[in-house]
């Protein structure tokens, strides 16, 4: 994507109610279970006065003689008690709330999962894999803090210092009110503090991003600037960078934390007044000495209630970001269900032909394809040349329907795609790619991809046929060889060979080679070029090729150029005809004939249909 | 400890600012104690002589100068000594880009990008924030904690021995707990790794699975891997919830003993006198409170200080990695002769050599062209060339002069490499060639742009040469990142040059643009290319034909023919492929390599 320096960022995040009515949303079902948890959280709050009323009840026995000795002996029982029931309900509470984190953890990656399997081919080639990724492990795991912590917590945090309250007034409504005082002030000023600092705490959090961003781009690119002793240019641009970000925390510190300290001692500053006063209070014999040192413990410990709330607020923040990346993959829109406009009776192609009529595509401001249009007989051979960029693989796409026209209509044995299930198209279309998938696995899972119930004869022919199975054979464990993930410990080539094999299981009547011949190795090359040979024989061929000597025996090749058509025929027709393919055929032999140590050719190659640089904008 | 070390080499000269922050914390810390104090006092005084009109007063107005003075050491300690940690933060930060740029190229095995990107990012924050934030903390609260329970002890010992002891045990059991959690935590995370690659392979490779119509299945797959996560989540829960409550249960009971100690000494003391009864009630009440501090400091910063210790152990690790030492080497040689003698190379804890007894001379202006199989060890030789690794053995010579003398920043400036990868900053275009040569002016530019076939994308982007290239120029083809790189290297102007091509296939047009830039590049200098294609090498100088590490043929491509050795096999087999075309011969049908006489 080529910045624009001054592009808006797009405002992430949810409002604390709207993030709280989606995370009890995903919680459909199990509701009960959470009310239980946030029971038990509560219990444990109000529990958590217990140890502050055993001892204000043990004190009263000292201010007021033996008279409430056996109550506060009781008291230090039941205190006992109750701080034991108190951390055992919390616990109770986590537990519970855990594991109904887990279950809908597990059941957000299921619909993940089924969503996955119902957008459109296209959608997910475009989706960047990583993002898919992070979306179905890490995003979804951070779900677990919002359902199994902030929900019981949030309920604890406000119910403890309103029972502590209540308690408090009960013993003498006088003080507490006063205690109360510096309590509220403290709020108003962190709720000030919260409102205004979102722009400085965001500001902070961007800067901070910004420096794992440099920093690895350097680490990438760190022998490059080496290569050019540029090294110190690299380090004064991160220094320019790690300044910018010590600015902007500075401000964060002074701005933002600084006053939140104030703030926070005056949260916790319940003593403040209520000690003077009630000092007053029982001088003047206006309160009974035991009711003010009941009152005392309570509001010794108070402060820390409030604590509570305070880290809440940015933790609610991160849900919210993640809430909305896992519904903006949930909200993409699915492949058209199938549609039978015409096609009531059996929709199952009469042969291996593939048409295209009139087939164009838009993506976004681009036409990708304009009116293509052509007609491949079964056993045919079509090769598709021109520019990276020129809408070849999207062509391409549109027979193994990864995507669907906007106007026109592909048909495979004269049956609209659109009116077809994706079982049988595909059992029709078999796609070979530059780049090849192979998951973690055993190489002979890894074939059986093709066909789940081959039989072991049958996956070792298919290796043989596509010039896999010596290979294979020279690993430790031959075909129950595990392969790490993402095919790791393969080389290119072999790859290659392994996809090859693949779908000669599939054994499907069309074959689509997508850049398959594009490996320069000369050993490998020779091996792949065997395998496709085995593999293309008989079979409906659409190629896609840079080389075109791989394509010179096609029976049409369509030259495209910015999704048109540009020239079509036989291989010596467009030779004979001095046309556009001519021109690329003579890049080609020269390209062929290019000799490291030549000198420099008198005159430069003609301007060709190359890929146009402004495609290198991203629309 | 290895974090604090860490904090403290990378405050630098800010250390008495930053310690003075750290006193006046602890200042803070038992300023905070003050309200505590003065309700042990209020308690006492009714355990015995009652209260005075005049205590109010007092008390009115040391809480009042506690709360102030502790507004403003806390507003100072933030605004002063906090930016301390954040200015360590930097230090560190550049200190890692420092050593980043010095390390050798194979620590990129072990540390790649995103990883140094956390490094630099998350992991110097937790540093830093442990600087800035953690310590403060727990000083204070610990400062607190402690006057308030020496307040106790001096009152009534037997009431603070106990809640001592208790606390102690609770800080036991919590280390217990801790390091539980962590083998648990730790347990689970290894059986969740391999769950979650499951998983994300799933998410990577659907497209492929519905090719295959096999999405069915693999959603079985996901499926199991999915409720394996969920599965080992439930698994430690109980480990979990256990260790993390037990040591506040020991804290909040070992205050309910000294509760009833306390009771059990004011019912043996028959008559009570009032004088010790007061002292217990004053050091209950301070006892209280100070476990509380703990507990909440302790509890609070638990998870960051074990987050920046982690972070810490990270970065030490990082700055531990061995740097290439930039010896007394500073010779330099104004002739470009390449002389390989006897050379061999092994990769670190590799027992086969890479690279075994190459001997080659390549005079200046000469082209040498490497071919072989993937693996035979080209790349490495490279790599020699260009100094990214040092022979294991014999000798390479630029102009008569041995590299192993040659300062290596002069040894940079005369090689210049274009490689398969390109690297390009998020910088402009115009930046991305300046690398070449950041004093490079207009004209010159001008020059390289037009040898390197770039003119046209110049002249399609928005802003032309200024047209920032976002996202790392990810968006250019692997066509066009060639040719910036070709530029950089003829801005550059190294006179020695190393090719590395790229394997896979390109369009036509682009592959001969790319081809005259290269011919640009080549003029007037000592190059070395590795080449795929063997016509592409037959106007070379000198091709050594590599396998195994070895040199095994060298020489003109007609001697090589003519030797009808290695080389001419290989130039046969290259001839066919490159001749080869889908549908040309009559096809093999594949049912009959299916009818297999070992498998049938």
């Amino acid at each position: 994507m080529i910045r624009d320096s001054a592009r808006p960022r797009p405002q992430s995040g949810l409002s604390l109610p709207e993030t709280l009515k989606r995370l009890v949303g995903l919680l459909r079902g199990r509701r009960r279970g959470m009310a239980t948890a946030i029971v038990l959280a509560v219990a444990a709050a109000i529990l958590s006065l217990s140890p502050h009323i055993a001892v204000g009840v043990t004190l009263m026995s000292f201010v007021e003689g033996r008279a409430h000795f056996d109550l506060a002996l009781l008291a230090v029982a039941l205190g006992g008690l109750g701080v034991v029931l108190r951390h055992a309900a919390f616990g109770g509470a986590m537990l519970l709330s855990h594991l109904l984190a887990f279950d809908t953890l597990r059941d957000l990656r299921m619909t993940v999962a089924r969503k996955l399997a119902r957008v459109p081919l296209s959608t997910l080639q475009g989706q960047s894999k990583g993002k898919l990724r992070s979306v179905m492990l890490d995003d979804i795991d951070q779900l677990e803090d919002g359902i199994a912590h902030l929900i019981p917590e949030l309920s604890g945090a406000i119910v403890t210092p309103v029972v502590a309250i209540c308690a408090m007034a009960l013993v003498d409504w006088r003080l507490a009110a006063v205690a109360l005082g510096p309590t509220l002030l403290g709020l108003w000023m962190m709720g000030r503090l919260m409102a205004r600092g979102t722009s400085v705490t965001r500001d902070y959090q961007r800067a901070s991003a910004g420096i794992a961003e440099m920093a690895a781009e350097v680490a990438d690119g760190r022998s490059t600037f080496r290569a050019f002793n540029q090294s110190d240019q690299a380090v004064v641009k991160a220094k320019a960078a790690f300044d910018a970000f010590a600015e902007t925390a500075t401000t964060w510190l002074r701005k933002a934390v600084a006053p939140g300290s104030t703030s926070q001692i005056l949260v916790t500053g319940n003593l403040l007044l209520v000690a003077p006063l009630g000092t007053w209070l029982a001088a003047t014999d206006r309160i009974e000495a035991g009711a003010l040192v009941l009152l005392l413990a309570i509001t010794a410990g108070l402060g820390d209630l409030f604590a509570g709330i305070a880290g809440l607020a940015h933790r609610f923040g991160r849900q919210g970001t993640v809430l909305l990346r896992v519904e903006e993959l949930l909200a993409l829109e699915e492949t058209p269900a199938v549609r039978r406009p015409g096609f009531e009776a059996t929709a199952l192609p009469a042969d291996a032909s593939v048409q295209c009529d009139r087939v164009s595509l838009r993506l976004g401001d681009r036409q990708v394809l304009d009116q293509v249009d052509f007609a491949l007989p079964a056993g045919g051979f079509l090769a598709l040349v021109g520019s990276s960029g020129a809408g070849k693989s999207t062509l391409a796409g549109l027979i193994a329907r990864t995507l669907d026209p906007d106007e026109g209509c592909v048909r495979i044995g004269g049956v609209d795609l659109r009116g077809m299930d994706e079982a049988t198209l595909h059992s029709q279309v078999a796609t070979v790619f530059q780049e090849v998938f192979l998951f973690s696995g055993t190489i002979a899972e890894n074939l059986a991809l093709g066909r789940a119930d081959a039989t072991h004869s049958e996956v070792v022919a298919a290796a043989k046929a596509a010039q896999a199975h010596d290979f294979i054979e020279s690993k430790p464990r031959g075909y129950e060889t595990v392969l790490g993930e993402g095919g790791y410990g393969l080389s290119g080539g072999e790859r290659q060979r392994l996809s090859i094999a693949r779908a000669l299981l599939k054994d499907a009547p069309i074959l689509i080679l997508d850049e398959a011949t594009a490996f320069a190795d000369p050993e490998n090359e020779a091996a792949i070029q065997q395998a496709l040979t085995r593999l293309t024989a008989g079979r409906t061929l659409i190629v896609i090729a840079h080389r075109l000597q791989t394509v010179v025996h096609a029976d049409e090749i369509l030259l495209l150029d910015g999704g048109r058509i540009a020239e079509r025929g036989r291989h010596d027709a467009l030779i004979a005809a001095k046309g556009r393919y001519a021109a690329l055929w003579r890049d080609h032999l020269s390209a062929a004939a290019f000799r490291y140590g030549d000198p420099a050719p008198e005159l430069p190659v003609a301007k060709t249909a190359s890929r146009t640089a402004a495609e290198a904008i991203d629309p | 400890m290895s974090l604090l070390s860490l904090i403290w080499r990378s405050l630098a000269s800010d250390r008495p600012l930053f310690l003075t922050g750290i006193a006046l914390t602890l200042v803070e810390g038992l300023l905070a104690a003050v309200p505590a104090l003065a309700v042990a006092h209020i308690v006492a005084e009714l355990t015995g002589a009652g209260l005075q009109v005049l205590d109010a007063i007092w008390i009115a107005a040391l809480l009042a100068v506690a709360v102030a003075l502790r507004l403003l050491l806390s507003i100072w300690v933030r605004g002063t000594a906090f930016p301390l940690g954040v200015r360590a933060g930097t230090r560190l930060r550049l200190d890692l880009m420092k050593q980043l740029l010095r390390l050798p190229a194979q620590v990129r095995e072990r540390w790649s990008p995103a990883r140094v990107g956390l490094l630099l990012s998350d992991d110097a924050h937790w540093v830093g924030e442990a600087g800035r934030m953690t310590l403060f903390v727990l000083v204070a609260g610990v400062g607190a904690g402690c006057l308030l329970l020496a307040y106790a002890v001096l009152r009534a010992p037997a009431v603070g021995v106990v809640v001592i002891a208790g606390l102690a045990l609770g800080l036991l059991a919590f280390a217990l707990g801790d390091s539980h959690v962590r083998a648990v935590a730790s347990r689970r995370s290894r059986a969740v790794t391999k769950a979650a690659a499951k998983v994300g392979e799933y998410a990577e490779g659907m497209a492929v699975f519905r090719t295959f119509g096999r999405a069915g299945a693999a959603q079985a797959h996901v499926a199991t891997a999915i409720d394996q996560l969920r599965h080992e989540g439930r698994r430690s829960l109980v480990p979990f919830a256990v260790s993390l409550q037990i040591g506040r249960i020991v804290i909040d009971v070992s205050i309910m003993i000294a509760l009833a100690v306390a009771l059990l000494m004011l019912d043996s003391g028959g008559a009570p006198d009032p004088a010790p009864m007061a002292g217990i009630a004053a050091a209950m009440m301070t006892a209280f409170v100070a476990t509380e501090l703990f507990v909440g400091a302790l509890a609070g910063q638990l998870v960051r200080f074990r987050l920046a210790s982690k972070a810490g152990d990270e970065i030490q690790r990082f700055l531990r990695e061995p740097v290439e030492e930039e010896t007394t080497r500073t010779r330099s040689s104004d002739r470009f002769d390449v002389n390989f003698e006897r050379v061999g190379f092994s990769y670190p804890g590799s027992a086969v050599a890479a690279l075994s007894d190459v001997s080659f001379a390549a005079p200046q202006g000469s082209v040498t062209a490497l071919v072989g199989s993937s693996g035979a060890g080209k790349s490495t030789l490279l790599s020699l060339l260009a100094g990214h690794d040092r022979p294991t053995s014999g000798r390479i010579r630029f102009g008569g002069v041995d590299v192993a003398e040659i300062a290596p920043a002069f040894r940079r400036v005369v090689i210049s490499e274009v490689g398969q990868d390109v690297f390009l900053s998020s910088g402009s275009l115009r930046d991305n060639l300046l690398l070449g040569d950041p004093a490079a002016d207009g004209p010159a530019l001008e020059r390289v742009i037009k040898q390197a076939q770039l003119e046209d994308l110049v002249a399609a982007l928005p802003r032309g040469l200024d047209t920032e290239l976002g996202d790392r120029g990810r968006t250019l083809s692997g066509g066009e990142r060639q040719r910036i790189a070709i530029a950089r290297a003829l801005l550059k102007n190294g006179p020695i040059l190393l090719l590395d091509e790229a394997a896979s296939a390109i369009d036509p047009a682009t592959e001969r643009r790319l081809q005259l830039g290269v011919t640009a590049l080549e003029e007037g200098r000592t190059v070395f290319v590795v080449a795929h294609r063997l016509r592409s090498v037959a106007a070379a100088d000198l091709i050594l034909v590599v396998d195994q590490g070895r040199i095994v043929e060298s020489g003109r491509h007609g001697e090589l023919l003519n030797r009808n050795g290695r080389y001419a096999a290989l130039w046969r087999e290259q001839e066919r492929i490159e001749s080869w075309s889908l549908r040309a011969a009559e096809p093999i049908p594949y049912g009959e390599a299916a009818v297999d006489p070992d498998h049938a």
